[in-house]
């Protein structure tokens, strides 16, 4: 085997500028692919990141008939020991109750429904980072009697501004009219149209005021730091029996389908890296063989078996994968590193992103589970390359190949 | 005398209907221990398919190929690899070393197939090349050595194994007189001190002149076995 390591290597040596060509192939097939991984990862990454700081939470809980029929009555069941549960549980940051109600908005430029949340401030804050997203005003730090805060799409299509004007109308639980005039206090951008056009925040006493009811239909809860929003939701499910507790994962599993897209796109861009690749390795060797057939027939002839031939050949795709794919990978890392600590910058092209909730900087991001696995297939690629020109080889007559020119 | 090559009425064709080419017709020959024989012919006579035969390189349609007292029609093609390695020394036309590998690690390269241990094969390789004349060219890539010096190699390869014969392919096909002349005399030099059989095919009258038997083939079959 020594030996066969010795001419293999040797024989990529001895052809150089061949073998850089190749090696380089590779490393540069991987080092584009991780980058475009990163960039995948990073973008799909972000934009879930920022769905669910800004907009879901970790953990919602509703009333398990809400989802069917979200009238204003379907409330949080037993909500007093819901309430202790929740403060009661170590593995719980914060969480933030909420009333919510589907609203039709008026304003003296249009109309629109909108999502009406009421909330405590304080408390939302803590489990959103919406206040840090305000383009102007307050998160309803507001002394007005009827504040209000709005997305910046609603903003736009109905022509508000700070301090103007609109009118909200929802039913309360007698499926009496409510029809009362807020004042806007703050625009928030969350970064997604869709979001953005169509959520509202107001203050929970000002529901109060206007239902004469406290009625709590969700809430949204921050998993501490050293819990997974996964294993705190069946942990309150087991405790929580007459209400629904969902993960955002099991809440909004379109939002989680980006997850599991962003898996398959990764592993459909190392293949198809990896099948190009195999391509060129089978060309070379190919090529390399049908130069060397005369000294592989005279190592047929002399008494070398065709296995260790085979193995030969096998061994040169092998080295350059062994080279190639480590400095792909460790280029691909570096430019993670880098891209993934300062951003990449597409603003420039990036106008219409936002609008789908991405931001104009990409962090890139692969999970190192991915260099591995990639290193795996480059090499099983180098094997499965190097067979079928080692093939090739084998089935060379000896003495005519020692003939051949 | 030890008889290391016999065949028994080999016949071999290539191709078919027209196209069919008696190679070879009913040939028997038998070449003992210490000859130093040439097989001669024009192009098309059969001596090269003779060679691949007595080289175990090739089977005949029929007859009988016994190397070195073994029917080798009994051998399996995996074990025939293993039977060349250890009996059957090679030596090409010239340019038939393995490029990558020093004149020191081409030498020992059937050695090193045989599993021969390091310092065995470092006595013979130092011993051969030697006697070849290569002292100090160990290190040289066969790119670095001379048609004839390389040729000198491929002989210290086939020697080293310690074949029971060796054959030579129009070993001199590719040199000038003076290194023909130089390897027939290495070879014939082994010939005589170290018994050593060597079988070639060749065109070449400087090898025709100086083996001891000749055997001459046209159409496949033998026309004249002459010695000398």
């Amino acid at each position: 085997m020594k030996t066969l390591l010795k001419i293999a290597w040797r024989n990529c040596v001895r052809n150089g500028l061949r073998t850089i060509i190749v090696i380089s192939a590779i490393a540069l097939g991987v080092w584009s692919s991780i980058f475009l991984m990163g960039f995948t990862g990073g973008f799909v990454l972000q934009r879930i990141d920022k769905m669910v700081a800004l907009q879901i939470g970790d953990i919602q809980i509703h009333s398990p008939s809400f989802d069917y029929d979200s009238d204003i009555s379907n409330t949080i069941n037993n909500q007093k020991q819901v309430n202790n549960l929740l403060k009661n549980s170590p593995s719980i940051e914060v969480f933030s109750e909420r009333f919510r109600t589907e609203a039709y908005a008026v304003t003296a430029h249009g109309q629109s429904g909108v999502k009406l949340l009421g909330v405590y401030p304080e408390k939302e804050k803590q489990v959103l980072g919406l206040s840090e997203r305000m383009l102007d005003g307050t998160f309803l730090e507001s002394n007005l009697s009827y504040p209000i805060i709005v997305g910046s799409k609603l903003a736009k299509d109905l022509h508000l501004k700070l301090n103007a004007k609109i009118q909200l109308n929802f039913t309360n639980i007698n499926a009496n009219q409510i029809s009362k005039n807020f004042k806007v206090c703050g625009i928030f951008k969350a970064g997604d149209d869709a979001f953005d056009g169509y959520t509202v925040f107001t203050p929970m006493r000002v529901i109060e005021k206007l239902t004469n009811q406290h009625l709590i239909h969700e809430i949204i809860i921050k998993v501490s730091e050293t819990n997974t929003p996964e294993n705190v939701a069946i942990e309150l499910n087991k405790i929580i029996k007459d209400n629904l507790v969902e993960d955002w994962k099991t809440r909004f599993p379109e939002v989680a389908y980006g997850l599991q897209m962003m898996d398959s796109t990764m592993y459909i861009l190392m293949s198809i890296i990896v099948f190009a690749l195999l391509f060129g390795i089978i060309n070379t060797l190919m090529m390399s063989i049908l130069e060397r057939k005369r000294e592989i027939g005279v190592l047929l002839a002399i008494g070398m078996s065709k296995s260790n031939i085979r193995r030969m050949i096998v061994l040169e795709s092998i080295i350059y994968g062994i080279i190639g794919a480590p400095i792909g990978i460790l280029l691909g890392f570096l430019t993670m590193q880098y891209f993934g600590a300062f951003g990449l910058d597409l603003s420039a092209f990036g106008e219409g992103m936002e609008a789908f909730g991405y931001d104009p900087i990409i962090y890139l991001s692969v999970a190192p589970k991915y260099y591995l696995i990639y290193a795996i297939y480059i090499i099983s690629a180098t094997i499965v390359g190097g067979l079928y020109p080692s093939r090739l080889a084998t089935r060379l007559n000896p003495i005519e190949a020692i003939r051949s020119i | 005398m030890k008889k290391v090559i016999e065949t028994k009425n080999l016949n071999k064709t290539f191709g078919e209907g027209d196209l069919l080419v008696q190679a070879l017709n009913n040939v028997s020959i038998e070449i003992t221990e210490g000859e130093f024989t040439a097989l001669v012919g024009p192009s098309g006579s059969g001596k090269t398919t003779l060679l691949n035969m007595i080289g175990g390189l090739d089977d005949p349609n029929s007859g009988k190929v016994i190397l070195n007292g073994q029917d080798i029609s009994t051998l399996k093609k995996s074990k025939m690899t293993n039977f060349r390695q250890h009996n059957i020394g090679f030596v090409f036309q010239a340019y038939n070393l393995i490029p990558v590998l020093s004149a020191y690690e081409n030498a020992e390269f059937i050695m090193l197939l045989q599993g021969i241990s390091k310092s065995e094969r470092k006595k013979r390789v130092f011993k051969l090349l030697k006697e070849v004349g290569l002292e100090g060219k160990e290190n040289n890539k066969p790119g670095e050595l001379s048609g004839g010096q390389q040729q000198r190699v491929a002989v210290v390869r086939a020697l080293a194994a310690e074949p029971a014969y060796i054959l030579a392919d129009e070993p001199t096909a590719n040199l000038d007189s003076k290194s023909t002349t130089d390897l027939l005399d290495l070879m014939y030099r082994l010939n005589q001190e170290e018994h050593m059989t060597f079988v070639f095919a060749t065109h070449d009258q400087r090898v025709i002149d100086r083996a001891k038997r000749v055997i001459y083939l046209d159409d496949g079959k033998i026309v004249k076995d002459e010695i000398r």
